[in-house]
């Protein structure tokens, strides 16, 4: 009787599913909970047939089908005369079905809104390994062994004379090896560095940007790293540009952006300083060049580079990194995509 | 690194407020961190913090960062002067040098002040010091400090007779030699350490730190004083290696200029002579035994506007240069020679030059524009392509996305990923982040632990991420994705039972993937794997290869992680997702014929799978089937134990015509029949 039991409560299911209308809807109740003839009021008069010991456990399963069957059809009928009849007789307070979809990482959603930019522009993506050799990340990029500037870089190295890269622009040397100008590209990718704070996590997302070609010029960076700023927090903004120093740019430049907050009048954000750093950039250092075998005094080129979880932190207003990478659903459904 | 505004003021007029000096020299590429003013009212009191960058130690000091400050605002630097008088006994009388590596001290300059009175500064010097966070210790000591800070090149003082034999003796430390230095920390050495000896042993580390031996204190007499020009690499390597950085190491390591050894001594032996007492000996030792010759590089005025985008004009990039004090020979207009000073290190090529320029300027000035350059062609590769639509699926199933680190605990990996041994990271931050990661799940079950611990009910994640395995030369880095599954399922809703998750929720967002993809060869394999793995259940294989692995995570494994309850994941091979993968789908014309739908209600052996039960439906039913559907499952009362009750809709659907009721009961028989002899199915009677 278990397994009619069972049956019953299946195709109950799919008549129920099938009637849309008040009146099939009706064909269904009569058919199932009937007072003469109905197929759930008839299992409970064969309760009474049942041999004693298995009367309980039936009884249970017979009471569930019978309470499933008389919920199922107070809801459908509600929504059945919710075709018909006013609007009224819903409860209209209660939520609809939710359509319940996963949330792309806040991460993930600012580097495809990057990489979106760049590839509106022509760019190609590129990428490079995670482990790399001291010479792609450091040495052909002009940072030379018992360099003061590879302080700044605080390094994870790896068994066999091997390091995490510590940031993204190895992936410049590679793709200039492999390629030819003119090239403009991008790569977007994990960074690692030994520093941890609620600022600086040791694992971080870098975007690396390169242009090589004749004539390219330290106005092309600054046009490009303007339309990526606007475009990026999607309103009219400043760029600055500084002078400043790495290794592989000449000139060398970090570059802020008026603040997203305050407009530039001081607030929090910007430590009443009105800028915001954003990152780094630089006109390709002809040592560089000359590292990948491509003529400094023909080709000119730029190279930038930036931190996606900043800019993760200043468009949401996240105030601690590391929320970034404990994957807590609270944290990672406040960013639906 | 601190400045103040009243010392700067020594040797250039700066009227502006501090602000605005900060803002000009920001702009200029010394960006200002802050400025702390100690009289709001009194402009003098201002102290900056400036972080002076590795490339230019010429800037660590007062007349240094005057001379920039003094080109931006166009007023002249006043460059103290040091009068040593005349007539005092020979240096060479008092002490002899000898540079056993010149290579690595490349200048040695030396004076001593005989006669000296070691006593407290004079209270202006103490408050200069004290003004930019030094601490003021003595008179001789103070003085050569206040060098330093002012002109920025390290002095030593040692007390002259306590350098036996009165021998100084530049060379690397011997085998064994140990040094106590002026911290009082005994300091082993090593052969690649430069120090400065006397007949006897090592009195101090070149560049770094003094010894204590020949300190000066209040019984000292006679001071020698030391400017001398070390090599970089190893004064770093030293501070490096003994994990201690001075003042003086800052320098050197960045590159001090072999230039200005005399013009520091001889300011910093007259300031010992005027505060101390005793007379200053003349001449000067002066070890140079390979002078430098001055730098000249070219540059075309040309290259400038083509680099810079805009043209500064040659007026303008004269000025610039000059007043930072580079020569300039125009012989040839299109190619300046210019000479750069010597304590511009950093200042090599042409480029760096056009950086002066523009720098001076101010990045303001460079106009904004988009470069012209042909479409890379490049564009999204496919593997992105196809990333982005795993990424995609996922979420569609109901999977948010998490980021974990690409390092973890070694035996948390080893225990998931029994048989690869992870790659060890030699200077990890924390033993949990130790080794690279060989499998996606464990991060994940991190993250499940952190969300269920924090109150969550369910905890649905996955992620896309590389993994690294040992291989010859480097590690091999594939990409993976990975998900994991607890808690109660989903859809959730007042109208619905709850229910937890199970097996099925991480094999349908393994199915989505495998749809979304266009991968109809991905199989799971029915074969139980053994259930001692971390990871019971499924393996899933595209065509014939293995692509990962599907299931209820183990009992023993949850509990490493301190999750209760149970578990499912899922991590498959990326590469092999998209080896498996067609993006170009072909189209199948619709049906234009209604199809036929029975449904069959089977009792079936236990172990019988799905599979099976299609094959024989499908070779039995001699008529076309557009699919077959499980509706039901079912095992308890009223099914013996063995056995299961199965459900399963048949679709029968001719693309020529429309099917008559009789040959559609005809094929049903037959595939009831063939059930029966095949799998021993029987029909359930309603």
């Amino acid at each position: 009787m278990h397994s009619r039991v069972h049956d019953i409560r299946k195709q109950f299911d799919r008549d129920l599913e099938a009637a849309t209308d008040p009146v099939s809807l009706d064909a269904v109740r009569v058919r199932y909970v009937g007072r003469k003839g109905g197929l759930v009021t008839g299992l409970l008069k064969d309760l009474r047939e049942a041999a004693p010991e298995q009367r309980a456990s039936l009884g249970k399963s017979v009471n569930d089908l019978k309470q499933h069957v008389e919920t199922a059809l107070r809801s459908a009928g509600l929504g059945t005369r919710a075709l018909a009849a006013a609007p009224s007789a819903l409860d209209l307070s209660l939520p609809g079905r939710a359509q319940q979809p996963g949330v792309p990482h806040p991460i993930t959603q600012v580097r495809d809104r990057i990489e979106a930019i760049f590839l509106e522009m022509g760019y190609s993506l590129e990428s490079g390994p995670e482990v790399e050799t001291d010479y792609y990340n450091f040495e052909a990029l002009n940072i030379p062994k018992d360099h003061p500037a590879r302080d700044t870089q605080d390094t994870f190295y790896v068994e066999g004379g091997l390091l995490l890269r510590t940031h993204t622009s190895p992936v410049q040397i590679r793709t200039m090896e492999r390629r030819r100008p003119p090239l403009k590209m991008v790569a977007i990718g994990r960074v690692f560095r030994r520093d941890s704070d609620p600022t600086h996590s040791p694992v971080f997302h870098q975007v690396e940007g390169l242009v090589v070609g004749e004539g390219i010029a330290f106005s092309h960076l600054k046009g490009t790293l303007e339309h990526l700023c606007r475009r990026l927090f999607d309103r009219e903004l400043t760029l600055r540009l500084r002078p400043s120093y790495f290794p592989f740019v000449e000139p060398g430049a970090e570059y802020d952006i008026s603040c997203t907050l305050c407009g530039g009048s001081g607030c929090r954000t910007c430590k009443g300083s009105g800028w915001i750093e954003i990152g780094g950039a630089g006109m390709v250092h002809p040592a560089v060049f000359e590292h990948v075998g491509y003529d400094a005094e023909r080709y000119t080129g730029f190279a930038f580079g930036l931190g996606i979880e900043r800019i993760a932190m200043l468009k949401h207003g996240i105030d601690d990194i590391r929320l970034f990478y404990e994957n807590d659903h609270r944290f990672l459904s406040q960013f639906p995509a | 690194m601190r400045f103040s505004h009243a010392w700067l003021r020594e040797y250039v007029a700066l009227d502006e407020p501090p602000e605005a000096v900060g803002r000009r020299l920001t702009a200029a590429g010394l960006p200002l961190d802050g400025i702390e003013m100690r009289d709001a009212a009194d402009a003098d009191s201002a102290v900056y913090d400036f972080d002076i960058l590795t490339n230019r130690p010429d800037c660590m000091n007062h007349v240094g960062l005057a001379r920039e400050a003094g080109a931006l605002c166009g007023r002249p630097l006043r460059v103290p002067g040091a009068r040593v008088p005349f007539g005092g006994p020979p240096t060479s009388g008092s002490v002899s040098i000898v540079i056993e590596d010149p290579g690595l001290c490349r200048r040695y300059s030396a004076r001593c002040v005989l006669g000296v009175t070691v006593a407290e500064s004079p209270r202006w010097l103490q408050a200069r010091l004290e003004s930019i966070g030094q601490r003021p210790i003595n008179n001789v000591v103070d003085a050569t400090n206040f060098v330093l800070w002012e002109l920025g090149h390290p002095l030593h003082p040692f007390d002259l007779d306590r350098v036996r034999e009165r021998r100084i003796v530049v060379r690397r430390a011997r085998p064994g030699e140990s040094l106590q230095t002026l911290d009082g920390v005994e300091r082993r050495l090593h052969p690649d350490m430069l120090v400065i000896a006397d007949e006897r042993g090592a009195v101090a580390l070149a560049g770094i730190m003094g010894g204590r031996a020949s300190e000066i204190g209040p019984a000292t007499r006679n001071v020698l004083l030391e400017a001398a020009w070390f090599d970089p690499v190893t004064v770093r390597r030293t501070s490096k290696a003994l994990g201690l950085h001075t003042d003086a190491s800052h320098r050197f390591e960045r590159g001090a200029d072999p230039g200005a050894t005399l013009r520091a001594l001889d300011r910093a032996a007259t300031l010992v002579a005027e505060l101390a007492g005793g007379r200053i000996t003349d001449p000067a030792l002066d070890q140079h035994p390979n002078p430098e010759t001055p730098r000249h590089v070219p540059l075309r005025p040309e290259s400038a506007s083509v680099l810079l985008g805009y043209d500064p004009g040659r007026e303008a990039m004269r000025l610039a240069l000059r007043s930072l004090e580079f020569r300039i020979d125009e012989s040839d207009p299109a190619r300046w020679l210019v000479e750069v000073p010597s304590f511009r290190r950093d200042v090599e090529r042409e480029v760096d030059l056009i950086e002066e320029v523009a720098r001076q300027r101010g990045y303001d000035a460079i106009p904004s524009r988009l470069p012209l350059l042909p479409d890379d062609g490049g564009g999204r590769r496919r593997e992105d392509r196809l990333s982005a639509q795993v990424h995609g699926a996922l979420l569609a199933a109901g999977l948010s996305e998490a980021i974990n680190f690409a390092m973890g605990d070694r035996e948390e990996l080893l225990l998931l990923l029994p048989g690869t041994a992870p790659i060890r990271v030699e200077n990890p931050l924390q033993s949990q982040a130790a080794w690279l990661r060989t499998t996606l799940v464990p991060g994940l079950l991190r993250n499940l632990a952190h969300n269920l611990n924090h109150g969550g009910v369910r905890c649905r994640l996955f992620e896309i991420g590389r993994v690294f395995a040992p291989s010859r030369e480097r590690p091999l880095e594939s990409e993976r994705v990975a998900g994991v599954l607890a808690g109660r399922g989903l859809p959730e809703h007042w109208s619905l039972p709850r229910r937890e998750v199970d097996l099925y929720d991480a094999r349908g967002a393994v199915e989505l993937l495998a749809e979304r993809l266009g991968i109809p060869s991905l199989r799971f394999a029915s074969d139980r794997i053994a259930s001692d793995l971390p990871i019971v259940g499924l393996r899933v294989l595209a065509g014939a290869s293995e692509i990962g692995v599907l299931g209820e995570v183990a009992p023993p494994v949850l509990r490493r992680f301190d999750v209760d309850g149970r578990a499912f994941a899922f991590e498959l091979d990326l590469e092999a997702l998209r080896g498996a993968a067609t993006e170009e789908r072909k189209f199948t014309s619709l049906p234009r014929f209604p199809a036929v739908r029975r449904d069959l209600s089977l009792v079936v052996d236990e172990t019988t799978g799905l599979e099976e039960i299609e094959g024989v439906v499908r070779s039995a039913a001699r008529l076309p089937i557009g699919g077959i559907q499980v509706f039901d499952r079912y095992r308890g009362p009223g099914v013996p134990g063995d056995r299961a009750s199965v459900a399963v809709q048949i679709v029968f659907q001719h693309a020529d015509r429309t099917l008559e009721a009789a040959e559609v009961q005809a094929a049903l028989e037959r595939i009831v029949a063939a059930l029966r002899d095949r799998l021993g199915a029987i029909l359930r009677e309603e």
